[in-house]
């Protein structure tokens, strides 16, 4: 077991900057996803610490080794890949042992390892199949089985879930996680699903263009994204965004959108009241918006029309406007909202965040 | 409009009548339609697209097939095309001929040697085509030439270059020293020549068989190799317990039908020596081709080229089955 650390790493193809100064330290026995849209770089960075790509710079250490120039083989890192990789022409018990005996693991080993993790992840039945005669889900857990059995420093993970169907994949999330708070294995995880992020990871590297976006935990990434791109990527569905402007008071500075006007919440009280005046987005989640009764918390509270409801059994996904502002919130199934009629909604207190429009940054706490 | 929809209303057998009387159908369109109505009969449509196979099999495989199974029980020859009964006579007198049976000899060492030299050097070319280099589309293109040449030039250029008197080897060999002036009389000693036939045969054959394992090579996914090398596997290993199990069903379909084809081949020997010196380097194919056709001894050529039949239909018959096998997989 072993910590990771990137330091200044870069790739470049070309003219593609795939990944730009990429700095980030993933603790002993920590389960880190990395997390971003299509093509913004999380394959190239995982595949940079595995040794199958050579960074264009920087440094990578695996506990306190440079491996810069480590082959992969020497990493002491097992990867588990997107379409499993299993060999075809070997059944599920050589291809868990294929590793083991390259390195010279003593046969008793190898078979104690091997009945291990078929153990783990309910393989017994299965050790003397190919890989063409087992379901997806199967196949999927052999691959893991084979990052398992060579008991590395760590497990690198490339999208493992992505070619299950979405019953299996939750399944298998939940299977994996278990895994992981059993062996504790430093695992470095790649998704592009932000449901899968926020679910399995124990901190989440956010990623776009490749330039990491913020580092945190799941709760930090929705109660404080650091800037625009982040509020917009984490949470579904995604945050709905005004532009506005800075006024009020130094003590009580307030965001005007045009439509309505509401109180900075607390923890970027400070921030704002320094930029009196200054162009800002702010932004709100759908689930933090309310139809106002009695007991609703302080806020905003606007009449706004009904456009499309999607009904969802728990609940309703409601795609409102506001004049020309289009934006969507989630209530209560029971509400039963009519489309064309109009609804008044609050927006609540300290539940928004404010960005600069420029820098597209949250404003500094 | 009134008068068509009301037709339309009709039963079909008088409304078409009314149709042709009224104005005639076209003879071509009539006969389309008929031809088209026949082919909605599936086993008519499918016989009618493979008739020109089955045509071209009888005609031009079974038939001189059968032909030359005939003449080699008769004694059939140019000068005697009505031919006599001789019964096995052609096969004793063949295995009597040392010619026949130093050519026998050679047809196994020529084929032999030719695919393992193509199958080593072909590895090894392609594993040196696939990695990424300068320069590497204008290589390729250029190694492929000997493929696109025809085999009557590639081997004319080739039997200059072996020339004694004007080979361009010899030439730049004894002034580099590497032998004295003359050198050697490639195409005119026996085991030289077999050793130029089997280069010059390597040569040609060699192109197709990098391409065929290039094209294996790439087939395996990235992600299986790159998975192995994780595990450990340097080169050897890759090639040999990943790569090559994994593409066994092409390799070895490839194999065996060069080997067919090798077996059944004359064109370099025959354009390079003509089995000469003195009858040293004939390969089955190319004697039974100069007993035949050149001498006329229809009856003797055929056992010749027959006399590998068997062992060519159970290869054959080996490679059908295998290919069923994997198709049922
Ligand atoms: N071998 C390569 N050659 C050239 N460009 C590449 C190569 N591999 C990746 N890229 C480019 O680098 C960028 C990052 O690719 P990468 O595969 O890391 O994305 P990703 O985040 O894993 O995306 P996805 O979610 O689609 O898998 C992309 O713009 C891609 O086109
Ligand atoms: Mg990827």
């Amino acid at each position: 077991m072993a910590t990771v650390e990137l330091q200044h790493v870069t790739k470049r193809f070309g003219d593609v900057l795939a990944v730009n100064d990429l700095n980030l330290k993933i603790k002993d026995q920590e389960f880190l996803v990395f997390v971003g849209p299509s093509g913004c770089g999380k394959t190239t960075a995982l595949r940079m610490v595995a040794g199958l790509e050579q960074q264009s710079g920087g440094n990578i250490y695996i506990g306190d080794r440079l491996v810069n120039d480590v082959a992969p083989k020497d990493r002491d890192i097992a990867m588990v890949f997107q379409n499993y990789a299993l060999y075809p022409h070997m059944n599920v018990e050589q291809n868990l042992a294929f590793g083991l005996k390259l390195r010279h693991v003593g046969k008793a080993e190898i078979k104690r390892r091997i009945d291990g993790a078929a153990q783990i992840l309910a393989l017994g039945h299965l050790l003397k199949r190919r890989p063409r005669e087992l379901s997806g889900g199967q196949r999927q857990r052999v691959a893991v089985g084979r990052a398992i059995v060579r008991e590395p420093a760590a497990f690198l993970m490339d999208e493992p879930l992505s070619n299950l169907d979405a019953k299996l994949r939750i399944q298998t999330r939940a299977e994996i996680q278990k895994l992981h708070q059993r062996i504790r294995t430093t695992t470095i995880y790649v998704t592009h699903d932000q449901v899968e992020a926020m679910t399995m990871g124990e901190r989440i590297a956010v990623m776009h263009d490749g330039i990491l976006q913020q580092l945190d935990t799941p709760e930090a990434l929705y109660e404080r994204p650091a800037n625009l791109f982040v509020a917009g990527f984490i949470g579904s569905p995604a945050m709905n965004f005004f532009k506005g402007k800075i006024v009020g008071t130094p003590d009580a500075p307030l965001v005007d959108v045009g439509l309505f006007s509401v109180a900075v919440p607390s923890p970027q009280r400070a921030a704002a009241s320094r930029a009196l005046g200054s162009e800002v987005v702010y932004g709100v989640r759908p689930e933090h918006m309310f139809v106002r009764d009695g007991s609703s918390p302080e806020g905003v509270t606007v009449e706004a029309k009904v456009e499309v409801v999607e009904y969802l059994g728990y609940e309703e996904q409601v795609y409102c406007s506001l004049d020309s502002t289009s934006f969507n919130v989630r209530l209560p199934a029971q509400m039963r909202t009519h489309v064309g009629g109009r609804i008044p909604l609050t927006i609540p207190k300290d539940r928004g965040h404010v960005f600069d429009a420029k820098t597209e940054q949250a404003l500094a706490a | 409009m009134a008068r068509a929809s009301s037709e339309r209303v009709m039963p079909a057998e008088a409304g078409r009548e009314r149709a042709s009387a009224a104005a005639p159908v076209p003879i071509v369109s009539r006969i389309g339609g008929a031809v088209g109505q026949l082919f909605e009969h599936e086993w008519v449509f499918g016989y009618t697209m493979i008739a020109p196979a089955i045509l071209y099999i009888v005609l031009l495989v079974a038939y001189p097939f059968f032909v030359a199974l005939r003449f080699t029980v008769t004694s059939a020859s140019v000068s005697e095309p009505i031919a006599s009964f001789v019964g096995l006579r052609n096969f004793v007198d063949i295995w009597n001929d040392d010619i026949f049976r130093r050519a026998l000899i050679n047809t196994f060492v020529f084929t032999i040697s030719s695919q393992v030299i193509q199958a080593f050097l072909g590895t090894i070319l392609a594993f040196l085509l696939l990695r990424p280099f300068r320069g590497r589309r204008v290589v390729r293109a250029l190694f492929i030439i000997p493929f696109t040449v025809p085999v009557a030039i590639g081997a004319i250029t080739w039997s200059w270059m072996l020339n004694p008197q004007y080979s361009v080897l010899n030439w730049v060999g004894s002034h580099i020293g590497l032998f004295p002036a003359p050198g050697p009389n490639w195409l005119g000693e026996e085991q030289l020549a077999m050793i130029s036939v089997i280069v010059v045969n390597v040569w040609r054959g060699l192109p197709f068989t990098t391409i065929l394992l290039m094209a294996g090579i790439t087939a395996v996914p990235q992600e299986i190799i790159e998975a192995a090398a994780l595990d450990a596997a340097g080169f050897f290993r890759r090639w040999n317990d990943i790569i090559v199990p994994i593409i066994a069903p092409i390799l070895f379909i490839a194999l065996l039908f060069s080997f067919v084809s090798q077996f059944t081949d004359m064109t370099v020997v025959w354009l390079l020596t003509r089995g000469n010196p003195v009858n040293t380097t004939h390969v089955l194919a190319s004697y039974a081709f100069e007993v035949g056709i050149v001498s006329g001894d229809l009856g003797r050529g055929a056992a010749i080229s027959l006399f590998l039949f068997p062992v060519l239909l159970v290869a054959a018959i080996v490679m059908l089955r295998y290919l069923k096998s994997q198709q049922l997989d």
